[in-house]
């Protein structure tokens, strides 16, 4: 897949500003971002759900690559009404399968996304994650190249999200492109490469490991103070790399080179004020982490 | 040809299963049909069964203005709702053959309750005519209110978002015209502004050329096969069904 110069406009707002991507057969790339970046944007014009202003879009050589791109939209798009089954027989005649070929295609299928047991229920009756899973299974008839996966965990409990990777680990394995979109550091790190887009350009790229290289994370600290004070983030600060650091629902993380050295002076620090902690570990830097350093936004919390 | 059939199929598993659709499309005009003559007490017993066949055939009328009105409009806006057509924009689906199996659904649809409903209007004693000609020219009449139906349906589901707004307003919308078109009242008790609206209204007119032909006048209260009338409702009927297409086409 080959993107190019891609722009695209809301009123008088530019959403994407000259975006240049390429992906490989049977990469598994990751596009991380904050709300608003233009993900989804990026991938509605792809997977050819609304024009590009300017910019081209080529896949496999072609414009419009539509019987080889599929796409699977934030939300649960299947009928609740209809069975698992009936589900995916119903997009696989879409697609262009006859019913007699679609029934067969639907078998193996339901066995990828773990739903045979359950293909003859109806899909009122799944869990998120499974309802997730059948859609998935919407993207693997034969003749599709490229997998469009727009936050596919929003909204999953941390056991169906693993299952769910491991069901789009094997997808990547039987050689499908994948292209992923998420905020969620954790989801990207299983992608062969991440991009970072933030206001509507691609900011850094590369493989998880290249990009936490390149951004001289070294350690992270977590803090979490018993109390919430306005203090702690001017105190925390002054220990950070570049004084940057990350407000998360429960506490701080701040970057450092050396946590041996730091944690004590944090520590002394905070209890001259009086500030006491519930809470304070160690941690190998997240991709969050690196996007946060790189834009100074808060990717998710 | 598949993807029309699927379409077809999906919609047609969705309609029996939604037991709220399957009420108002099929049980509601049903209990009209079962129960209503009960409350004819001062009626001639000689006219029951004409009036309970004219009743009958407004009732199929109702069920297809339900059908079209608010099921076929709360099944678009649901799907517009979840995001199907997102999904199925990414497809290399056409939209008229998406379209067509919508319709052509929705028609299977409310075939299979019109039976049902003209069964149980034969068996409790309703008597139709059974003339060919006025047959085959009450089917026409029926497909005209099929054709204005899912029309406004279309438009409804294109201007009104979210499925229980789109459905609501299809059934009030079909209440209404009901109540001022004669479907529940007989002609001649309408006033004045309502029986011009009976007559301009394509359903209506549709709905009392049936009766008409089927029952005779004095069940419709008047003969609705003026040339006029008939023009005015063929070509509002295929008006609707045709700015339907085009606004569905522009926002679904």
């Amino acid at each position: 897949m080959c993107v190019k110069n891609l722009v695209k406009h809301y009123g008088h707002k530019k959403i994407l500003d000259n975006v240049n991507l390429t992906l490989d057969e049977g990469e598994f790339y990751a596009l991380m971002g904050p709300n608003g970046s233009g993900k989804t944007t990026l991938v509605s014009i792809v997977a050819s759900v609304i024009p590009a202003d300017e910019g081209s879009v080529r896949i496999y050589g072609q414009d419009h690559g539509k019987s080889l791109v599929s796409y699977v939209p934030q939300e649960h798009f299947s009928s609740p009404l209809l069975t698992g089954r009936e589900t995916l027989c119903y997009f696989a005649q879409l697609q262009g399968f006859s019913r007699q070929n679609a029934r067969s295609l639907t078998e193996p299928i339901l066995e990828t996304v773990g739903l045979s047991d359950e293909a003859n229920n109806r899909v009122a009756t799944y869990s998120g994650g499974m309802r997730k899973r059948l859609e998935v299974g919407t993207c693997l008839f034969p003749g599709t190249k490229l997998v469009i996966l727009d936050e596919p965990t929003t909204g999953l409990d941390p056991v169906a999200r693993r299952e769910f990777y491991r069901m789009i680990s094997t997808v990547s394995e039987e050689g499908k492109t994948i292209l992923l979109i998420t905020h969620i550091g954790e989801d990207a790190e299983l992608a062969h490469t991440v991009g970072f887009i933030h206001e509507g350009t691609i900011i850094a790229q590369g493989s998880p490991y290249q990009l936490k290289k390149q951004s001289n994370l070294h350690q992270v600290v977590t803090v979490e103070p018993t109390v919430p004070s306005e203090h702690v983030a001017s105190i925390l600060s002054s220990f950070s790399v570049s004084e940057q650091i990350l407000e998360t629902e429960s506490g701080f993380r701040l970057y450092c080179n050396d946590a041996k050295t730091t944690i004590p002076k944090v520590m002394r620090a905070l209890e001259s004020q009086r500030i006491h902690l519930s809470t304070c570990t160690v941690e190998v830097p997240s991709l969050e982490d690196v996007f946060f350093t790189l834009t100074r936004r808060q990717v998710s919390v | 040809m598949s993807q029309v059939y699927a379409t077809v199929e999906k919609m047609v598993k969705e309609f029996f299963r939604d037991k709220v659709n399957l009420f108002f499309t099929l049980i509601l005009p049903l209990f009209f049909v079962l129960v209503m003559p009960i409350l004819w007490g001062d009626v001639p017993q000689t006219v029951i069964p004409v009036l309970k066949g004219g009743l009958t055939l407004t009732m199929i009328s109702f069920l297809i203005m339900i059908g079209g009105q608010s099921n076929l409009a709360g099944s678009i806006a649901a799907d517009r709702g979840r995001g199907l057509y997102t999904k199925i924009a990414s497809m290399p689906l056409s939209p008229v053959k998406e379209g067509t199996g919508r319709i052509l659904g929705i028609f299977i649809y409310i075939c299979v309750g019109a039976v049902i409903l003209l069964a149980a209007g034969l068996i409790s004693g309703g008597k139709i005519s059974v003339h060919s000609m006025h047959l085959f020219m009450s089917i026409g009449c029926y497909f005209l209110i099929a054709l204005s139906s899912t029309g406004i349906g279309l438009i409804i589901a294109s201007l009104v978002k979210g499925e229980s707004a789109a459905t609501h307003a299809g059934i009030a919308l079909t209440l209404l015209t009901a109540f001022m078109g004669g479907l529940f009242l007989p002609y001649h008790m309408l006033p004045r502004i309502f029986q011009f609206f009976a007559r301009v209204h394509p359903i209506t007119s549709a709905n009392a050329a049936i009766v008409y032909l089927l029952e005779g006048e004095c069940v419709s209260y008047y003969n609705p096969l003026q040339p006029a009338q008939m023009g005015i409702t063929i070509v509002l009927s295929v008006i609707l069904f045709t700015s339907g297409m085009i606004l569905y086409s522009k926002h679904c």
